[in-house]
């Protein structure tokens, strides 16, 4: 470490030409302790309010207050894409890092090139508590040859949802079986300004999820790139064919800060241009708080079975908590990172608070979990995601996953998807890149 | 920051060119300069000089850092994304010089002359051209979502109603790169006036009514009294616009984030992705001194080309 | 000569025409930022869109000044902005000085050194800097959002090429009459340069209002953001409210728009000034 010995006491030269500078009296008031942790504090980043929320409801419990009562949690929000920059400058710097940051699946595995891991391993920690949970959703995902380093809560079981009002009234029959029955039902419901799904072109999650259900995936768990292969032609085909062939699908409003469902895309649902989707809980959720007025229409079933294998569910999407290198507390940090994710009371509050369905199994027995939801038809959700939740296939977890998931959309899902490559050619064609990517 | 002028001596008497004793010996200059030179010795020098040295060194991800040599400059040349992108972002210099700056020129002539006769209207033009540059880019990527939609927008409107064809702007490959050109034309078209409307300031108005007068129509001392006149603006204007043109970041990366399929990646874009996506920094500062080189390069031509002009 | 007149009706008719479209266009936006500030969230993406409100919501306000940092967030902008502003200018025009009317030893190589200072994107810088910023302390401080950009090379170049167009018989007269190289500079110089420092302030003022990726990395306390970085943090994938982001988007305009006008009164005030012109 003798480079940075020197490097800062290089800074420390130029620190002293400035003293003068500061001395101005510009410094502002307090502030300025040197990263987030001291002995008695936490701090915490995250990039939505509602999951900082969650972490906070940790702070209300008993089993916490007993523990670290005295113990001052600082919870900041910053956005998204800009919260996972400011923490790779503090982690590479090797300075200023928070205690416990929220991580998103796509963001872990840039930290994880390289010799050394920027988290801490949370394996041993865990423990025993890892059989209570569902691992392609609470941990998979931030799991790297075989150490954890991050826990998520939410369970991502895919489903299909729809409306159910509109296939009563075009007198189609629910639930399906198959997605041939599914594209027949878009065919009645489609109409010029109305179509049956809302299809990325700008994003791989409708892909990402279809080949799962197919049975494969982007990479194996040796990590090599298998999206070239049959399952995952077949999936990306027939989501090119609902939009182009069958006519049932239209293309899903995007923008640059949010691909997947920006507020263009809820209210385009809202003025029924769409009237079915897949996804997980947390992509189903933007309905009840922002399409209100459809509540009661709406109906969720497992995914369809007629890819490939036809698996009922899939795994897409999460967040997890993980712990820095430089945190001083990793014991409270751990503390308070089990409290929300492996207790009942921690998953409860979080479901009440964001109906955020855990991947903590325990809770399932929970009545809370188990109540019916008003917004889809008094169905309940609980019980359908926890049988669901055994058929999650495993995530993959691999250095160049974001990457890949990058030139996935920008070399297959868009030519694909805007008619201009078919789905064969495009990905054979990515596996190049992916192979050329550094691991 | 204070200058001791009892220390500074005073200016010679004037010749054509006053003061600057040869071989400088006064020190006038270097105080006048020395307060932007602190400023940037004390917080610059140390990170662009950590940024030049990682740029010969592998260091993705965490732990140590590898010397490599010049392997990630020889990398650029056969990065297919990085040449996409260096195509893009001088394609879109080429139009912040040639379409933005001269469009620029105009309007400031515009206002500045007869064809907007009253103090108010002068005003009322110099600030709303100035609107877009302060209008928050969160603002400006919405609204311009809504103009740009396929479906609803504006643009394909007009479109339509004119007989011409639509397209999917932001989402398609052909025309993403036209819409944030227009886009980065309609935002930085205001303070680029503005440079020329401070150089406008300073021709008199009775140097443009003696061309007049001679009998020269508005358009010829146009072209043989103001423009000559303004060569030092008009030098600002091109040289900021090809330097900051290879750094374009907020507007592709708001409205297209460099995509659909590379179509809108700009150096500056593709520079933050492998730095801060990739965690290749060894790369990314390798991107970022080759967006330097080029700039200087090509500020360096224009310079020297207005000074052989000017002779 | 009654052709001529006519002709020049003609051509104003046409181009005020012509600018009031481009008027049209440049100032949709703004309008539609303050449109949609007093809307609920769910109207602001109706489709079709509607250019007025359908009534005048004011939760936007409300969550702005009732439940977020915000009017902190825009006295810290102000700080940091105007402070950065004035440093920037004055370091600005005293540099632009030394290149335009002196010649010295180094002048080209320096010139270039502070034209390649332009050149360089900030995302390469960030990281060290912020080790720096650490090293002194001075994370979560002002004066890290204020000094560390304060030498702007792009006003270096822009006072250049001004003052390389004020004629040297107005410095030498001064130089006549006894005064000192600083005397000139303060008393000669810097009125002559009130155009281009308008423009620079106004410049500077709005750049270091609207910097964004600086500030997120540097600074961490909330109490201590400026606008530009508080605003974001009210979208996220559970949290959209795009009304009050419009609401703060617009309510901050309102100080660089205060400081364009003051800038612009100096415009005016530099063109019926005849002395000048020298």
């Amino acid at each position: 470490m003798g480079r940075n010995l020197s490097r800062r006491d290089f800074l420390r030269v130029g620190g002293g030409a400035l003293a003068g500078v500061s001395a101005l009296g510009l410094a502002g008031c307090g502030g300025g302790e040197q990263g987030g942790s001291g002995d008695n504090s936490l701090e915490f980043w995250a990039f939505d309010e509602g999951r900082a929320n969650f972490a906070k409801a940790a702070l209300e419990t008993k089993e916490w207050k007993d523990a670290h009562g005295d113990m001052k949690v600082n919870f900041r929000i910053f956005p998204y894409e800009q919260m996972h920059d400011k923490l790779l400058t503090a982690l590479v710097s090797g300075k200023g890092a928070p205690d416990v940051a929220d991580v998103e699946i796509s963001r872990f595995s840039n930290f994880i090139k390289g010799d050394e891991l920027p988290f801490v391993d949370l394996s041993d920690r865990i423990g025993g508590d890892i059989g209570d949970v569902y691992k392609p959703a609470a941990t998979d995902p931030w799991t790297w040859q075989g150490r954890i380093y991050g826990v998520g809560n939410e369970l991502n079981t895919c489903v299909l949802a729809y409306r159910q009002d509109l296939m009563d009234q075009a007198g189609v029959q629910t639930p399906f079986e198959n997605w041939d029955q599914v594209v027949a039902a878009g065919q009645e419901v489609s109409t010029g300004d109305r179509k049956m799904f809302a299809l990325h072109d700008l994003a791989f999650g409708d892909y990402y999820m279809l080949s799962q259900s197919a049975g494969t995936s982007l990479f194996d768990d040796e990590g090599n790139y298998i999206g070239d292969n049959e399952e995952s032609v077949t999936a990306l085909q027939f989501l090119h064919d609902m939009v182009y062939e069958s006519r049932i699908a239209g293309i899903a409003p995007a923008v640059a800060s949010d691909n997947w469902y920006p507020p263009q895309y809820r209210a385009a649902f809202a003025a029924e241009r769409f009237v079915a989707l897949f996804g997980p809980p947390w992509h189903l959720s933007f309905l009840p708080t922002d399409v209100t007025e459809q509540s009661g229409k709406w109906t969720v079933q497992r995914l369809p079975s007629g890819l490939g294998e036809g698996l009922p569910t899939a795994n897409f999407g999460g967040t997890g908590q993980c712990i820095t290198t430089q945190s001083q507390s990793p014991d409270a940090a751990y503390d308070l990172v089990r409290i929300a994710n492996l207790t009942n009371e921690g998953v409860i509050a979080d479901f009440k608070a964001r109906t955020a369905y855990p991947a903590y199994r325990p809770a399932y027995e929970d009545p809370a979990l188990q109540e019916p939801n008003e917004y889809f038809g008094g169905q309940r959700l609980g019980q359908i995601y926890s049988e669901l939740a055994p058929d999650l296939p495993p995530f993959n977890q691999s250095p160049v996953w974001g990457q890949a998931t990058e030139a996935l959309v920008r070399e297959a899902i868009t030519p694909v998807m805007q008619d201009k490559e078919d789905a064969q050619t495009a990905l054979s064609g990515l596996r190049q890149t992916v192979e050329g990517m550094k691991q | 920051m204070e200058t001791r002028s009892e220390n500074v001596p005073v200016g010679s008497p004037p010749a054509r060119k006053p003061s600057r004793g040869r071989g400088g010996r006064t020190i006038a200059p270097y105080l006048f300069l020395l307060p932007f030179f602190l400023i940037y010795a004390v917080f610059l020098i140390y990170p662009v000089l950590a940024a030049f040295r990682l740029s010969f060194y592998e260091s993705s991800g965490f732990g140590g850092d590898t010397f490599t040599g010049l392997a990630n400059y020889s990398r650029l040349v056969q990065d297919s994304r990085y040449l996409e992108a260096l195509k893009n972002t001088t394609v879109y210099a080429l139009a912040s010089v040639f379409i933005l700056s001269p469009l620029a020129l105009l309007v400031a002539v515009a206002i500045r002359s007869f064809v907007v006769p009253t103090a108010a209207f002068k005003s009322f033009y110099r600030i709303v051209f100035f609107l877009p540059f302060i209008t928050s880019f969160v603002v400006i990527a919405l609204m311009f979502n809504l103009i740009f939609n396929n479906d609803f927008g504006l643009l394909n409107n007009a479109l339509s109603s004119l007989g011409l064809p639509t397209f999917n702007w932001l989402n398609n490959e052909r025309v993403a790169l036209l819409a944030i050109i227009l886009v980065a034309i309609w935002t930085y078209l205001g303070i680029n006036a503005l440079y020329f409307l401070a150089g406008l300031q300073n021709i008199p108005e009775d140097v443009l009514e003696a061309a007049a007068v001679d009998g020269a129509s508005r358009l010829q001392a146009f072209w043989r009294v103001t423009l000559p006149l303004l060569r030092p603006v008009i030098l600002f204007v091109v040289v900021q616009a090809t330097i900051f043109s290879y750094q374009i970041f907020e507007i592709p990366f708001l409205l297209t984030a460099g995509g659909p399929s590379d179509s809108t990646l700009t150096l500056a874009i593709y520079l933050y992705e492998v730095g801060f996506r990739q965690f290749d920094r060894g790369y990314a500062a390798a991107i970022g001194y080759s967006i330097a080189i080029i700039a200087v390069v090509l500020a360096a031509i224009q310079l020297l080309a207005a000074r052989r002009f000017d002779r | 000569m009654v052709g001529n007149k006519l002709q020049v009706r003609l051509v104003q008719v046409l181009a005020n025409a012509m600018l009031l479209f481009a008027v049209f266009l440049l100032i949709m936006p703004y309008l539609y930022m303050i449109s949609a500030s007093f809307k609920e969230g769910s109207e602001i993406f109706s489709l079709p869109v509607k250019i007025l409100p359908e009534g005048l919501y004011l939760g936007n306000y409300e969550l702005l000044f009732g439940e977020t940092n915000f009017p902190r967030w825009f006295l810290n902008s102000v700080f940091v902005s105007l402070s950065r502003m004035v440093i920037a200018v004055l370091v600005s025009i005293m540099a632009g000085y030394a290149f335009a009317k002196f010649d010295f030893r180094f002048k080209n190589l320096l010139f270039v050194l502070v034209l390649a200072t332009l050149t360089l994107p900030i995302y390469v810088l960030i990281v060290p800097l912020y080790d720096m910023m650490v090293t002194l302390g001075w994370t979560d401080r002002y004066v890290a959002l204020i000094l560390p950009f304060a030498a702007q090379a792009i006003g270096v170049f822009l006072a250049r090429q001004y003052l390389l167009s004020i004629p040297d018989e107005i410095l030498d007269a001064a130089r006549v009459d006894g005064a000192t190289e600083w005397v000139v500079f303060w008393r000669v110089v810097l009125p002559i340069s009130t155009p281009v420092m308008a423009v620079l302030g106004i410049l500077f003022f709005t750049t270091a209002w609207n910097d964004f990726i600086w500030p997120l990395v540097v600074m961490t306390e909330d109490s201590k953001f400026p606008v530009a970085l508080g605003l974001p943090t009210l979208l996220g994938p559970y949290r959209q409210e795009y009304g009050a982001v419009m609401a703060g988007s617009f309510l901050s305009t309102l100080p660089i728009i205060i400081v364009f006008l003051i800038a612009q009164r100096r415009f005016i005030e530099a063109l019926t000034a005849g002395a000048v012109k020298g």
